[in-house]
């Protein structure tokens, strides 16, 4: 067997359902009659043995061959600017709100996953104010949901 | 006539017009769009569904759903990239055609076909599902327990890959609706003292998280961003005549009935009703040789099976609460936010929902026809749209769905950590569809299993003693089997050089689930 990243991952499979065994041999049944009734643990503990089995499995077949990369360097480098983009879009929603924000955000994301095209600062300023109405627009007047104002406007 | 006349309505509401018609050409732009689908089209809409009635919300769901499986033909044979893993054996022969300077005749035959497969399929689930369903309702907790722990195992074992992949994709779903207060005696479990969790991992969070978000953040980093060049120049018209079509008769029927079979089976669906039609249309024709160049038959094939998966899926989705594929899963989720359980009381308790649902398919089929027939010179645009900015309006479009639902930031951050999630679980190969199965059937199996343990004197042995209860665990530990059968046959045939064609189409592109 090889340490590739399937038998890395196959040991994480194992120390997580070992922790939810764990955390399922703690729960508190509020009623445990003498039905037959499993109470809350078995179902939990049940699902996280069966899932240690099953990485074992994986380890076992995954293990013998050289495991494919999902992403290349360049493509994990995007992945790590999408969700770094994402994280500041919702810690700015909460900060300031849906609507700056979302003007802010809106055309970082898309500078972000322009590849090779060129984009102009007028349409990228039209494409963010636009989605940033049509969104307030069918959420806030159709779907009748407030959005987020920011903890700073409160 | 009564329920007749009250789906009619429904459909014909002004309001519900628009929202119809909205909804299919959504469903056909996610179709359309190379990396989304009909499943991601369904997830980004649920938040929006929510504010409607549940009748509407149907009608808009189920719009979304037959235009986007129809939707996928569009750049399958324009551009030769499936929009949908529904449309994959559509390129073989379509794009050919398309790039022989005969895209509308390839156009064409694909939408007579969608509209066949679609519209009949759902004809006949309408006619099954009643029957289906009048027989569900006499089923105990045993047999559910059984049925649901049936659909997982069938899902993971009937899929490709490892199918350890798939087991440990299922389970990982259930751990996760494990979180929250327990069925029948409402314990917390995994909450960590966080409120929001009291009510379990929020279904919409999860959704987005997994289906949109990581979705589009897998294509970006793959590099699946750039636009493609289109002629539309060629195209009008359906290109081929009403008598020239129908000359195709048998393989019509033959791939419908595929895709209809596959599409009742729990986890098939119409990714590989496309693939398996398209290979059996080749096996049985006289000029083998001429598919993959451009000849009606494989487009024939495709798009009829495919559209066919439709009808299939819903039987089990409306009669048992078992979705068929990611896509009726959604649906069901659909269905939980209004606060309906689908199962077989559905039909009972709620008949003109399902109903509505049937009838909006029906109508959308036509619509689609409608539509992609007078937008053929139209849709093809959809295509050149730049992804950096449809991406970012559906990302902004997943935060702002993933507030709504529960009105609290806490659900943003739930989505973005199912993404996450969702992008460890492709590092290990992880199907989806598995998981998001597991997630929504393990509170039907907990609660089931555990009911079925109070109700009896015998325990565990009950689920053994009833016979439906017996035959499905059968099943399901017999197909367990299934996947070192079929990987031994695979070998043998890769040795001899005899690959399954099924196999040399799916390996062309990544297949594997919707």
């Amino acid at each position: 067997m090889k340490l590739n990243k399937n038998v890395v991952f196959s040991l994480a499979l194992i120390v997580f359902a070992g922790v939810v065994i764990v955390l399922s041999m703690q729960l508190q049944s509020l009623f445990l009659s003498q039905s037959g009734d499993i109470g809350p643990k078995a179902f939990p503990i049940g699902a996280a043995a069966a899932l240690i089995l099953c990485a074992i499995g994986k380890m076992l077949t995954e293990g013998r061959h050289e495991a494919k990369p999902l992403f290349d360097r360049e493509g994990w480098k995007r992945v790590g600017i999408m969700f770094a983009i994402m994280i500041g879009y919702l810690a700015a929603m909460w900060y300031v709100g849906y609507l700056i924000s979302t003007l802010v955000f809106t055309p970082m994301l898309v500078v972000a996953m322009r590849e090779d095209r060129k984009l102009r600062p007028v349409t990228l300023a039209i494409f963010s104010v636009v989605t940033t109405t049509v969104l307030y627009f069918v959420f806030q007047n159709i779907i009748m949901v407030t959005l987020p104002t920011g903890v700073l406007f409160r | 006539m009564e329920m007749l006349f009250t789906v009619i309505s429904a459909i014909l509401t002004p309001s519900n017009l628009l929202i119809i018609l909205g909804g299919t050409i959504l469903g056909i732009v996610f179709g359309a769009v190379p990396g989304l689908s009909a499943t991601t089209g369904i997830a980004l809409m649920l938040p929006v569904s929510f504010s409607m009635s549940s009748t509407t919300g149907i009608l808009f769901l189920g719009s979304i759903y037959i235009g986007g499986i129809s939707g996928g033909l569009i750049s399958a044979i324009l551009i030769g990239v499936p929009g949908t893993p529904a449309s994959v054996a559509t390129c073989f022969d379509g794009y050919p055609m398309a790039k022989g300077g005969r895209s509308s005749r390839a156009l064409g035959i694909g939408i007579l076909s969608s509209f066949i497969g679609t519209f009949i399929s759902v004809l006949i689930s309408m006619i099954f599902c009643p029957m289906l369903a009048h027989y569900a309702v006499k089923m105990g907790p045993w047999e559910f327990f059984s049925l649901c722990f049936c659909a997982i195992i069938l899902v993971v074992t009937m899929s490709k890959g490892n199918m350890f992949n798939g087991l440990i994709a299922g389970l990982l779903g259930i751990i996760v609706s494990c979180i929250g207060i327990a069925p029948i005696d409402g314990a917390k479990r995994f909450t960590f003292g966080v409120v929001n969790l009291y009510s379990g991992v929020n279904q919409i969070g999860l959704i987005l998280g997994v289906f949109a978000v990581a979705t589009l953040i897998k294509n970006f980093a793959k590099g699946d961003t750039k636009t493609p060049d289109i002629d539309t120049k060629g195209i009008s018209g359906f290109g081929i005549s009403l008598r020239e079509y129908c000359s195709h008769w048998l393989l019509i029927i033959k791939s419908f009935f595929i895709g209809l079979w596959i599409g009742f089976l729990p986890g098939l669906g119409a990714g590989l009703a496309n693939l398996v039609a398209y290979a059996q249309a080749k096996a049985s024709s006289k000029t083998p040789d001429k598919f993959g160049t451009g000849c009606d038959e494989g487009i024939i094939a495709s798009e009829t099976s495919n559209n066919a998966a439709i009808g299939g899926a819903v039987i089990p989705m409306v009669a048992l609460g078992i979705p068929g594929d990611t896509a009726t899963a959604m649906l069901i989720g659909g269905l939980m936010i209004h606060g309906i359980d689908a199962g077989p009381l559905l039909m009972t308790n709620h008949p003109e929902l399902v109903y509505c649902f049937f009838g909006v398919m029906l109508f959308a089929a036509v619509l689609v026809l409608i539509l992609q027939f007078f937008g053929m010179r139209t849709f093809p645009y959809i295509l050149r749209t730049p992804v950096c900015y449809l991406y970012a309006a559906i990302l902004a479009i997943c935060v702002v769905g993933a507030y709504a639902d529960s009105r609290t930031m806490f659900n943003c951050g739930l989505m973005l950590v199912m993404g996450v999630v969702a992008m460890l679980m492709a590092v290990g190969n992880l199907p989806t569809s598995p998981f998001i199965l597991g997630y929504i059937l393990g509170p039907m199996l907990e609660s089931n299993l555990r009911k079925g343990l109070t109700y009896s004197k015998n325990g565990f042995a009950t689920f053994l003693t009833r016979p439906v209860s017996l035959i499905l665990l059968l099943i399901a530990v017999g197909s367990l089997a299934w996947p070192f059968i079929r990987d031994r046959r695979d070998a043998k045939r890769k040795a001899s050089g005899m690959e399954s064609e099924v196999d040399k189409m799916s390996s062309v592109f990544d297949v594997e689930e919707d």
